[in-house]
């Protein structure tokens, strides 16, 4: 559903993703993690067509992105952190336009059935400056979900929500992979991910440090089978020397340079 | 304790000028600079380095009269003050707040300062801004013939001005906060100020009647009769004796030479030293208020360096729409229904033929009886047209600026660049047309009362008008393109508006655009007109009817432009789809 094949972002002399391949299949769920800097936004923005890669391809439900965007879009909802929204339009106004450009003819009956979905069924009439930050997230997502999309990427979801509207983010994320979507899903928040996610692929400094099931991962960087995303996060992008540590045990000491991040790179998220 | 804040202070202006030197290392803010740079001092420096004195910028009919313009200018001067001071007791409602950046509040308001102090420092901070205000309105009063002194005496006078209107206003917030604290809330207050007013108002029109004669048909015969039974009105008791203070606050600015001035300097700074000594004994809490207002202020800063601001308020009622947006067909149409719905009720079709229905009849109606501001609604409406076709597009770009900023999202629909560029372009292309048209409907009528041969032709003025109408769409669309254009291709430059903060550069760079604007306007009309006269003369030679030929060529020069618009939509599709975020607008 999603495949990307040696993608490479360079930001003049600055490399921000180098030779990155992967595939997320339908009703997968992709966590993509990396400490700042590591690609991840700059992935995601080239997922969406946003920016153009350097090098590489992109295909969105089999569809090349350079070749024939206005096609690979159609499968596409991205999700911003932020909700962007048009002020002046209504809840229902923005289905309105989302559906004349993703031309959805039966948009009437899916975008009642969303808005009742997502709860905010009662707020058609208002404007955006009405709603609060979980009902923006929850529109926003409506318009994104009206055409049905195939593949989905989130990037931070959870910004700003309230313990319900994590839930019913969650909720909806795990919908979607059911009903067949290919899913990536950007966060700094592990337990999300651990959550949530299939399948995870570690970025750092643009570079793809280890990929596959949550299961693969785990046993390619921990030291059992126990250990969290968080333990096998900071093994795999050695930021830091924690590894799983049993229940019950010690901490092993922390040398100086310990939760010292390595310098920034120059900026790679545009 | 005030040294730490004239440190800030000082530290900011010195740093805020080095940046602006450093970045005129960039050719955009060089180009606007110079521009503007060469702009100032061909109005308003070459008088003071040429040698040749005072320059002389007359207004009509003013140097022909013999008024002692000092003797009217004064108190119809300390008219306005008496107006501001007035307002600044009747209109606001907020609590006393001084205006504190947000940084200012977090560092200053927990630190130990004496709220005396802290009124210190807001008063100094003005005087910065006061200054430079000074000086500017110096350069363009000095060109005003009709007033004596010279440039130092108008700076300082101006200074004196605005100096007790600012502390005039300050001193007002606090004793509105001072008698909110003893219950008189605003709408209370506001009714004892009007009662004073209209005690004032009644004692001013009593005193006349027994001072004045009621003005006669003489009084009215010209500007100089008027002017001086102006005269005559403003030193009648009371309201001479009303305007006194307000007076003696003019009084400096309109001195004539040194010495008046010096003479007129006393009086004007003991209503200084008094403003002050109200001010800053006052003894108003104004941190919370103060604290609310840098929050406000803040927000409408980020909104307006984001290009989102816009305007004082967010709507608050949904909108109307203009059509039923089907879900299918033509994606820039969705921008369209869009655009109209957040341009608001004013312009809906209906609202638009409302008006050009009343415009119309009412021209209709002056022209049974033509009087001498028939052609003048013409002429007017002409020349209205004519600057919107340049001002519209520039004003667009406030709205392109928004657009750069939701280019993440915008870029991620399923369409075309030339039909994205084609939708964020169609609103603004719509309210062109519609009040181009309109204006065109009504200078057709103004017109013919002036150019009696055109409309002594059977349907000539309808057919120009008809002609000239087809050329707006595509015309606008190409000034509008001209704004796009430069945000795809120069986005640093367009963006840069958002930071010029004002000034020289961000004039310069506005006085470039406008070159730009007019060359475009030329230079796209050149193929439309050659292009039309083959139509005109072929029409003539067959059918001998020139409403026809003009009519035909306002098509066929339309159809040109169409042709040029859609090559522009095609060129800017193609750029808009190879703009790379990334590189263009780094974060």
């Amino acid at each position: 559903m999603i495949e990307v094949s040696a993608l490479t972002k360079c930001y003049g002399e600055f490399t921000a993703v180098r030779d990155l391949s992967f595939a997320v299949r339908p009703g997968e769920v992709l966590g993509l993690v990396g400490p700042n800097g590591a690609g991840k936004t700059t992935t995601l923005r080239c997922l969406t067509g946003i920016i153009p890669p350097t090098r590489g391809a992109i295909r969105l439900g089999g569809i090349d992105l350079a070749a024939d965007p206005v096609a690979a879009k159609r499968q596409l909802a991205f999700f911003p952190d932020e909700p962007r929204l048009f002020e002046h339009l209504t809840v229902w106004q923005h289905l309105v336009f989302t559906a004349r450009l993703y031309q959805v003819a039966d948009f009437e009956a899916r975008g009642h059935a969303l808005l009742e979905q997502l709860a905010i069924a009662d707020k058609a009439a208002q404007l955006p400056g009405e709603l609060s930050r979980g009902m923006k997230q929850k529109l926003t997502l409506a318009c994104g979900l009206l055409h049905a999309p195939r593949v989905v990427l989130f990037d931070e979801p959870l910004t700003g929500l309230d313990p319900a509207g994590i839930r019913g983010m969650k909720d909806t994320m795990r919908r979607l992979a059911r009903e067949g979507a290919a899913l990536i899903l950007s966060s700094h928040l592990l337990s999300l991910l651990e959550e949530v996610c299939s399948h995870v692929l570690i970025l750092k400094n643009g570079v793809k440090i280890a990929g596959g099931s949550l299961d693969e991962v785990r046993r390619r960087f921990a030291e059992h089978a126990d250990a969290s995303l968080e333990d096998v996060f900071f093994k795999a992008t050695d930021d830091s020397p924690a590894i799983a540590v049993a229940p019950g045990a010690e901490p092993p000491v922390l040398p100086a340079s310990a939760g010292t991040a390595p310098p920034p790179p120059p900026s790679a998220q545009p | 304790m005030i040294g730490a804040l004239v440190y800030l202070q000082l530290t900011s202006l010195r740093n805020a000028l080095s940046q602006r030197l450093r970045r005129l290392r960039h050719p955009r803010y060089l180009a606007g600079a110079i521009v503007g740079a060469a702009y100032f001092y061909v109005f308003f420096f070459r008088h003071f380095f040429s040698g040749r004195g005072r320059p002389t910028l007359h207004l009509a009919g003013l140097p022909a009269l013999t008024v002692d313009w000092p003797s009217l200018l004064e108190p119809l001067g300390a008219s306005v003050l008496f107006v501001v001071a007035a307002l600044a007791w009747i209109l606001p409602k907020d609590r006393a707040a001084l205006q504190f950046t947000e940084a200012e509040v977090a560092f200053l308001f927990p630190a130990p300062v004496a709220r005396r102090t802290l009124v210190h420092f807001k008063l100094i901070k003005s005087q910065l801004a006061i200054l430079i205000t000074s000086l500017f309105l110096a350069l363009f009063s000095n060109r005003w013939s009709f007033l004596g002194g010279n440039a130092a005496i108008h700076a300082a006078g101006w200074w004196l001005i605005f100096s007790l209107i600012n502390l005039h206003l300050l001193g007002a917030s606090f004793a509105r906060e001072r008698l909110f604290d003893f219950g008189l809330d605003p709408a209370r207050r506001r009714l004892i100020a009007f009662g004073v007013l209209a005690l004032l108002g009644a004692a001013t029109w009593l005193g006349l009647r027994h001072t004045l004669a009621p003005p006669t048909d003489a009084d009215f015969a010209g500007p100089e009769a008027m002017l001086r039974y102006g005269q005559a009105v403003f030193a009648a008791p009371p309201l001479a004796w009303v305007l006194w203070p307000f007076r003696l606050a003019v009084r400096p600015f309109l001195a004539t030479d040194a010495s008046a001035f010096l003479w007129a300097l006393g009086p004007a700074l003991l209503l200084l030293v008094g403003h002050y000594l109200w001010v800053v004994r006052s003894d108003v809490a104004f941190e919370e208020a103060s604290l609310a207002l840098s929050q406000k202020r803040a927000e409408r800063v980020a909104a307006i360096r984001g290009g989102q601001w816009r305007g004082p308020a967010r709507p608050t009622k949904p909108r109307r729409e203009p059509f039923a947006l089907a879900p299918r067909g033509p994606a820039p149409v969705a921008f369209l229904w869009k655009g109209l719905i957040a341009a608001g009720p004013l312009y809906y079709p209906r609202s638009w033929l409302i008006a050009a229905g009343v415009c119309i009849a009412g021209t209709l109606w002056l022209r049974r009886d033509p009087r001498p501001f028939v052609p003048v609604i013409g002429a007017l409406s002409l020349g209205i047209g004519a600057y919107a076709l340049l001002l519209g597009p520039m004003l667009f770009r406030r709205g392109l600026n928004l657009m750069l900023t939701r280019l993440d999202v915008v870029k991620t629909y399923p369409l075309r660049g030339w039909q994205i560029v084609l939708g964020e372009m169609f609103t603004p292309i719509a309210l062109l047309t519609a009040f181009e048209w309109l204006l065109l409907a009504l200078a057709t009528f103004g017109v013919q009362t002036i150019f009696r041969k055109i409309a002594a032709i059977p349907y000539l003025p309808g057919a120009g008008a008809v002609g000239i109408g087809l050329l707006v769409p595509p015309l606008g669309g190409l000034m509008f393109a001209i704004p796009f254009a430069a945000t795809l291709y120069f986005p640093a430059w367009m963006g840069a508006g958002n930071k010029l903060g004002g000034g020289i550069e961000a004039m310069g760079q506005r006085l470039i655009f406008f070159a730009g604007y007019v060359l475009v306007l030329v230079t796209a009309l050149i193929p439309a007109a050659l292009v039309s006269i083959a139509p005109i003369a072929i029409l003539l030679k067959l059918t001998d009817s020139l409403p026809l030929a003009v009519l035909a060529a306002g098509a066929t020069a339309s159809a040109v432009l169409v042709g040029e618009f859609a090559l522009v939509i095609w060129w800017l599709g193609r750029r808009y789809e190879e703009f790379d975020l990334s590189v263009e607008l780094p974060r």
